[in-house]
């Protein structure tokens, strides 16, 4: 069983978190236990931590490539 | 980037942020298994290349060198105690690359390209560590003379640009002063300086930055230190990072100097790491590819041709040997690697003959091709001479009479010994080499008493500054020696012996 652990913003609806378990369950054939945390920091978006890879689709994450692409 | 008004600038920030393309940012990390002694094993993060810079958590980072298909096995760049089990480690997807150009002049820098001098360094352009040796056709002969200054080496070793020539000796016999009279003997020439500082004391290093720029040889060196506090991995990097700074002038087609000191120091520094991450230990515990260690180091000393920017990396490493044992492990590897070493022995350094070089035991395989003309016209026979004098010698010792040539013999050889004596910190000019030798080989040193032929040669040389300054700027700019000028010089010398003897 894969072990994915997603983290958010607490902000964050239990609907919201659910879609995006479903989004990975259709990426991932095998069966998936999911956690959710939560980080007050975040603006927005997810972190996932698929056992060895993190996938970061937050906005923090997105504001910083975006600070880097006006910097250049 | 628009330089008027508020609304272009807005506008045009609009329009790089529509621009933008919001993609997920995704990366393997792995866990840290086991930590202790600068090294470290990570579980997982696999994909990874040999020498990538791994990051860990808190900034630190790391180097991977052992890649297993279940994790990887990585040496700390820095001493760190917050590296602890489980902590989280990125992979970066480069290499360690240090800064090169011209904003290294006149800095020092640990190996991984950050300032110790307290200053910060912005450079534009990187290069990694670890890059392969310039192809054999990419190469041209060695041909150009280095001038180190000293008169036993420019007159019977002489090195050439884009040599590999190995210093060692025991401990305090001068390897060292060598290396960085080599340095100061740049000055005015178009060479530039790399000093590698390897596993050295912190006021040794000190000392010799101090000595650099008191003779003002900082505006055209760089050293890289790794000194004996830092961590193996540093020390290990050290030599092959000041090699990249190196590559970086080279590729402009300059003549680079790097003084390696030492690799012994290294060798054992690369020990440390592979005991560490238990690679199987060998001959003296060294690893297995120690050889491969330094031969890929001096392999990327080269000339390069023409079509290839003409530059050249000249290496001088230095290697520390035990009671004078060059036939111990690392010092052999290095020997066979280097095309030529000057070897540096603890009874002539006690005895009073400064720099203490056997000239027996010493050689340049690229040897004469590497020699201006002028010095080749002056040196001819030094090493024969020097030679015989030292077999007769051996008679001599025993009191026994010889007869008038033998005693020339000796007498010559005497005052050519001590002729080669120099300070610490007074290199030649290639011009005061060329008289000296010049005043040798025509016999007008024979006069004086071999004790006094290092105060002889002082007073000659400024004597013939004043007298022959067209002959200097003429062998100076030229490298030759010409039958007008040799003419003057002997002249010159011919006066001054007079002079001298009538004062007497």
């Amino acid at each position: 069983m894969r072990k994915i652990k997603i983290t958010l913003s607490p902000s964050c609806s239990d609907e919201l978190f659910q879609k995006i378990c479903n989004g990975f369950k259709r990426q991932y054939p095998e069966e998936l236990s999911f956690i959710r945390a939560n980080d007050t920091q975040m603006i927005g978006g997810f972190i996932a931590d698929v056992e060895g890879e993190i996938i970061d689709v937050s906005l923090n994450a997105q504001l910083a490539r975006m600070k880097d692409h006006l910097k250049k | 980037m628009p330089h008027n008004s508020e609304e272009s600038i807005g506008s045009y920030l609009k329009k790089q942020i529509l621009s933008f393309e919001v993609e997920p940012v995704s990366y393997s990390y792995g866990q840290v298994s086991k930590t202790g002694d600068g090294v470290v094993r990570v579980a997982g993060l696999s994909g990874r290349k040999y020498g990538e810079l791994l990051e860990f958590e808190d900034g630190i980072f790391g180097m991977a060198l052992d890649l297993e298909e279940d994790g990887v096995g990585a040496v700390l760049l820095d001493i760190s105690d917050s590296v602890g089990v489980g902590d989280k480690v990125c992979g970066t997807d480069r290499v360690v690359e240090v800064p090169v150009g011209d904003a290294l002049l006149g800095r020092v820098v640990d190996p991984i390209g950050r300032p110790l001098d307290g200053r910060p360094l912005s450079a534009r352009k990187f290069l990694p560590v670890e890059r392969p040796a310039p192809a054999i056709t990419d190469r041209r002969p060695v041909d150009k003379p280095l001038q180190t200054g000293i008169l036993a080496i420019d007159s019977m070793i002489p090195i050439g640009c884009g040599q590999r020539e190995l210093i060692i000796g025991d401990r305090q016999t001068g390897k060292t002063t060598i290396a960085v009279d080599t340095i100061l003997q740049q000055k005015n020439t178009d060479v530039y300086c790399i000093y590698c500082a390897i596993g050295q004391k912190v006021s040794s290093i000190i000392g010799i930055i101090e000595s650099l720029k008191q003779n003002g040889a900082m505006d055209y060196t760089t050293v890289v230190a790794a000194t004996a506090s830092d961590s193996p991995a540093i020390q290990y990097l050290a030599p092959y990072a000041a090699c990249a700074m190196a590559e970086g002038f080279m590729a402009e087609g300059r003549d680079v100097l790097v003084v390696y000191d030492d690799l012994s120091k290294h060798a054992v520094a690369y020990r440390t790491m592979s005991l560490l991450l238990h690679r199987p230990p060998g001959r003296e515990a060294f690893p297995g590819d120690v050889f491969y260690l330094h031969s890929r180091l001096l392999e990327r000393s080269a000339c390069m041709s023409k079509e290839h920017g003409g530059g050249s990396i000249t290496a001088l490493p230095i290697i520390e040997t035990m009671g004078g044992n060059i036939s111990s492990f690392i010092p052999t590897n290095v020997i066979s690697i280097t095309d030529g070493q000057i070897f540096l022995e603890d009874d002539l350094f006690h005895s009073g003959i400064r720099p203490a070089v056997n000239t027996g035991l010493s050689v340049s395989r690229v040897g004469r091709a590497a020699q201006s003309p002028a010095m080749k016209k002056v040196s001819g026979s030094l090493r024969i001479e020097l030679s015989q004098y030292r077999e007769m010698a051996v008679f001599s010792r025993f009191g026994s009479d010889v007869d008038e040539a033998t005693a020339k013999m000796l007498h010559r050889g005497e005052c050519l010994t001590n002729l080669f004596k120099q300070g610490k910190g007074s290199p030649y000019s290639l011009f005061e080499e060329v008289v000296l030798l010049c005043a040798y080989k025509h016999g007008h040193l024979d006069a004086f008493e071999a004790q006094d032929i290092s105060h002889v040669a002082e007073n000659l040389l400024s004597f013939v500054h004043q007298n022959c300054t067209t002959a200097e700027t003429r062998i100076l700019s030229s490298g030759k020696l010409s039958e007008d000028d040799e003419k003057q010089l002997i002249e010159s010398i011919r006066s001054f012996v007079e002079e001298a003897c009538q004062d007497e």
